[in-house]
């Protein structure tokens, strides 16, 4: 609803108010209790009425927020092999299920390779045996020709560096695999989230299924409140037994209709004229 | 510290496991099992060989805290050392674990020398 919907609907309702609070003064002038008392139960009904489509109203636009998140986000540049999978869902809720699914696949895909590049550090590690080997052998022969002491400096310089070097590479390694538990802490945060999308909307469609009974009763109420003048307390009991009656069977009904799926969700809204 | 100790590793991301296990490795642990969740940790734990059990909290099914008191209240399971490794970061948690009977907290997210830190007193403490 645009603002100036929202605006010109609370000028209406604001202006019947005024005239229906000034015909109940004028009834209760004339000492008309009877109607005074109907004129109060309609007034009563129009402030159901008026919460009752606001609250449609609102469930109507998270529902479609939901149900349209798609459209919204894929044509945000994703991965080209990624796109397709994300356009057939259509729900947010399994959409950011699929975000857990994504960073978990490429998580290990980044784990895989660092092991692999790890195991190559152990092999180059145990060849440093071998380098070593080579060393000594060039100490042996240097023992007989002083020529060589240059060389064999040289090779130990080299065999220091690349320990080093080695060292520093398994040290990066290591930091890569433990930079990975993001997708953990990501993971959490986005699950936390998808559990309040679907409370929120589960929520909100529960408040409207209540919302539509009292509005039903509300127009039983009137067509009593001509009967009788204790109409007002009769109503109100009602109203109060209906709703706390419904408790558990609404239970069961928003559960379904969220967890089903979203057509009924859709269908519900839609038998309610929102 | 026996190198070749049993490692029971609990946490319902598979990443988190894996980057747990390959920690462990680097630091010399090779005899390690994994458990996605308290649940299903609880039969592994029950089999017997486990010397050490690190956990997550923040699971599903049985959640690490519960999955702790469970293992404290078993006198065939008593006795194994736990770490908690978890994103639970408040104080109150903190301790309700501590008064659990939890032998090492790490928040996540963490290091290497953090987890080499906290394993080794863990250890110094069960033999001192």
């Amino acid at each position: 609803m645009s603002d100036f919907e929202t605006y010109y609907d609370q000028h209406l309702f604001e202006a019947e108010l005024q005239t229906r609070a000034e015909r109940l003064v004028d009834l209760l002038n004339q000492g008309q209790l009877p109607q005074a008392m109907d004129e109060v139960q309609e007034l009563n009904e129009m402030r159901h009425r008026a919460l009752y489509h606001e609250v449609g109203t609102l469930t109507r636009a998270v529902h479609n927020a939901i149900v349209g998140f798609t459209d919204d986000v894929s044509s945000a540049e994703l991965l080209q092999d990624s796109k397709q999978h994300i356009a057939s869902i259509s729900d947010a809720t399994e959409r950011l299920s699929y975000v857990i699914e994504l960073t978990e696949t490429n998580a290990h895909k980044t784990i895989d390779q660092v092991d692999d590049a790890l195991r190559y550090v152990a092999l180059i590690e145990q060849d440093v045996v071998r380098r070593q080997e080579l060393i000594d052998e060039l100490a042996a022969l240097k023992q007989d020709h002083p020529q060589l002491e240059a060389l064999y400096e040289k090779a130990c310089r080299y065999a220091v560096d690349h320990s080093v070097t080695l060292a520093s590479l398994k040290e990066s390694l290591m930091g890569i695999l433990l930079a990975q538990e993001y997708q953990d802490i990501t993971g959490q945060l986005i699950k936390r989230v998808i559990q309040l999308v679907a409370d929120i909307e589960e929520k909100l469609v529960g408040l409207m299924a209540v919302a539509s009974r009292v509005n039903s009763l509300g127009a039983l109420a009137t067509s009593k409140a001509v009967a009788g003048a204790t109409s007002a307390d009769v109503s109100a009991s009602a109203e109060r037994s209906e709703a706390k009656g419904e408790g558990p069977q609404m239970k069961g009904r928003n559960e379904g209709a969220v967890a089903s799926n979203q057509d009924d969700v859709d269908d519900l809204l839609s038998s309610l004229g929102f | 510290m026996n190198k070749d100790m049993k490692i029971l590793v609990v946490d319902d991301f598979s990443t988190m496991r894996r980057i747990i296990k390959n920690l462990l490795r680097d630091l010399g642990f090779t005899n390690i099992v994994e458990a996605d969740d308290g649940a299903t940790a609880l039969p592994v734990l029950k089999s017997g060989g486990i010397d050490f059990l690190v956990t997550d909290w923040n699971m599903p099914k049985m959640s690490g805290i519960d999955l702790l008191k469970t293992v404290r209240a078993d006198p065939s399971l008593s006795h194994i050392p736990i770490l908690m490794v978890t994103a639970e970061a408040k104080r109150d948690q903190i301790i309700m674990a501590a008064q659990a009977g939890v032998n090492g907290y790490i928040i996540k997210p963490f290091t290497a020398a953090v987890l080499k830190e906290k394993i080794d007193k863990i250890f110094e403490r069960l033999q001192g």
